[in-house]
């Protein structure tokens, strides 16, 4: 049997995930999605949505990270850091594949890579790096500034 | 770093699981400090020496001393 303080950030965990995506399908009920187009309505709701569930998720989050231990927060940093550098180490030849039409040389028929989708592809890829970018910045320097 | 906290549990009768509920850390942390794969931050240090009764140069045991 868990202990108290297990049973409690699993509930946390719990909650920050099903709160989460409550959240982005309540956005469904605010703004239904029409067909054609996208609707600027539907964009800012699903936009704030995503910002509100982000949120929630982050809060919950922390209450988790605070119950764990010592040794289960050094597990975690560990995990987090190397696991995440692996990640993004593995995610540049990833990107340069499919970029440069890795897939569609793979399967034709199922992979098609114009301008737009390569795009569209790069812009994604960039929001995710730069952002893990600035947050690991963000982080140093908000730990270098309070230890000073 | 070596330790004598399976030691000192075993002098006392206590289970990892208990010592880990008077410490208030996981029994997976009892279990990582006692096989010494994890070293524990001075205030955990403190507070295990605290428990014990002894200082902690008595239960941590650096390199040179090991």
């Amino acid at each position: 049997m868990p202990d108290r303080r297990t049973l409690s950030r699993w509930g946390f965990m719990v909650a920050g995930m099903l709160g989460a995506i409550a959240i982005i399908y309540g956005a469904k009920f605010v703004a239904p999605q029409a067909h054609g187009a996208p609707q600027p309505t539907w964009i800012v709701t699903f936009t704030l949505a995503s910002a509100l569930a982000a949120a929630w998720a982050m809060v919950f989050a922390t209450l988790a990270f605070r119950r764990l231990d010592e040794f289960q927060r050094a597990a975690s940093k560990f995990a987090w850091y190397w696991g995440g550098t692996l990640g993004l180490v593995v995610s540049l030849p990833a990107y340069v594949f499919v970029y440069l039409g890795g897939l569609h040389w793979l399967d034709p028929a199922h992979f098609h890579l114009g301008a737009e989708l390569a795009f569209a592809f790069r812009l994604g890829y960039g929001i995710a790096v730069v952002s893990l970018l600035l947050g690991f910045l963000v982080a140093l320097g908000v730990w270098r500034i309070t230890r000073q | 770093m070596k330790n004598r906290l399976k030691v000192l549990r075993a002098e006392r009768d206590w289970s990892q699981a208990e010592l880990a509920a008077r410490l208030d850390v996981s029994r997976q942390s009892v279990n990582a400090l006692e096989t010494g794969k994890y070293d524990p931050s001075l205030p955990l240090a403190f507070k295990i020496a605290r428990l014990f009764g002894q200082p902690i140069e008595a239960i941590f045991l650096d390199g040179d001393q090991g």
